[in-house]
């Protein structure tokens, strides 16, 4: 006989899972599939977005006049959010993950190439750090939200991280116009702080479920 | 002889909140769960804990489950993610195990018919690194097949054969001086 077979545990404890599962399942018959989940944070990333631009073109610190101006990188930031949060959230799927990655590899080298030298502003360079940083709060306070339902991994918590940074790089797109290198310094900069605290905090957090 | 209903048609009714389905996985996994878990933690009450995290999460997230790698290897997955985190937060290491608790998992060995064999291999599974141990308990003693281990663990096929592999290895020299005796 093996030993695999052998359940010498108690039954009370056997039975106090059961009766807590079923309360569980009593509390909520119904289960939510996991793509209304994933769609309705990446919804909820994009409405965030929509908002911080809206009140930046308000206040006059975001041009959205300039989406037209550079559509390829607009296109692929706002791709990275939408897979990024999705390929975070979905069970398995690591192709999507890495579609993710390279997505994220992609839109970083667009907006580093499609600066070129760029233009002098008034404003101290560290500003652009600090409102990216800013405006990803918020998507990354949802992203984070969205992590907790299930066992932390570092792939998904990069990836999530990954796409809340995309939504200061999609103001920084359309409000500032240094070059390349102020680009890679504070902007992809930012971008990876964001990725570190996602991974950080998301690992220290307790998640609600354990399922992969 | 009826046959048995499939995990997948139990997990469709189940997700559709009908407790006689969970009732019926919850009879075919739970023995076998709380005996991984007792291994992969190596003390009795935090892995009775652990089963009902298990079956938490199970319920919560069976909205997550897709039926690619079976529901077998995805309850497993979560059993394993729970041990591991258990452990992580506990701080606590494989040579932490070894000695105070060889008796919290007694009642495994007194079924087998070599009790001093059995005891010696769950001595020896104690001191594999915990990514073996989880590769072996999985595959040897729960019979997942590779494909499903692998899932379980979150990692490839390729790697999860690699993982047991060195825990057979690393076993048979832990065992060889009682098989010499």
């Amino acid at each position: 006989m093996s030993i695999d077979e052998a359940t010498s545990g108690s039954g009370s404890a056997l039975r106090r899972a059961r009766e807590a599962a079923l309360a569980e399942l009593r509390r909520q018959p119904v289960a939510v599939p996991w793509r209304r989940e994933a769609i309705r944070t990446v919804l909820a990333v994009l409405g965030t977005t929509a908002l911080v631009l809206g009140v930046g073109g308000w206040v006059s610190i975001v041009e959205p006049g300039r989406l037209g101006e550079r559509p390829l990188q607009v296109a692929l930031l706002i791709a990275l959010q939408s897979l990024g949060v999705f390929a975070a959230i979905a069970p398995g799927k690591g192709a999507l993950r890495w579609t993710g990655a390279l997505l994220a590899v992609v839109a970083v080298a667009a907006i580093l190439f499609g600066r070129g030298a760029g233009l002098p502003r008034a404003i101290p360079a560290i500003a652009c750090s600090g409102s990216h940083l800013a405006v990803d709060l918020i998507p990354l306070g949802l992203v984070l939200y969205s992590l907790r339902r299930f066992s932390w991994s570092l792939g998904r918590a990069a990836l999530a991280g990954a796409a809340v940074a995309a939504t200061g790089a999609l103001a920084g797109e359309l409000s500032c116009q240094r070059g390349w290198v102020h680009v890679l310094v504070h902007h992809v900069g930012a971008g990876l702080l964001i990725v570190a605290a996602c991974v950080l905090i998301s690992r220290t957090l307790r998640p609600q479920t354990f399922a992969p | 002889m009826e046959a048995q209903e499939s995990d997948d048609a139990l997990m469709a009714r189940f997700c559709r909140g009908d407790e006689a389905a969970f009732g019926v996985l919850y009879d075919r996994y739970a023995p076998q769960l709380e005996a991984f878990l007792r291994r992969l933690v190596r003390d009795q009450t935090l892995a009775e804990d652990l089963l009902q995290t298990t079956f938490l999460s199970f319920v919560r997230a069976r909205g997550r489950y897709v039926a690619t790698a079976g529901l077998r290897a995805w309850i497993f997955s979560i059993a394993a993610n729970a041990g591991r985190d258990a452990l992580r937060r506990r701080g606590a290491r494989r040579e932490d195990a070894l000695g105070p608790e060889v008796g919290n998992i007694g009642g495994d060995v007194a079924v087998m018919s070599d009790p001093p064999m059995a005891r010696a291999i769950e001595a020896a599974l104690r001191q594999l690194p915990e990514e073996q141990r989880e590769a072996v308990l999985l595959h040897k003693m729960h019979g997942l097949s590779f494909p499903e281990v692998a899932s379980a663990l979150g990692t490839t096929v390729g790697a999860a054969k690699v993982r047991a592999h060195r825990g057979y290895q690393r076993l048979k020299v832990l065992l060889a001086p009682l098989e010499n005796s």
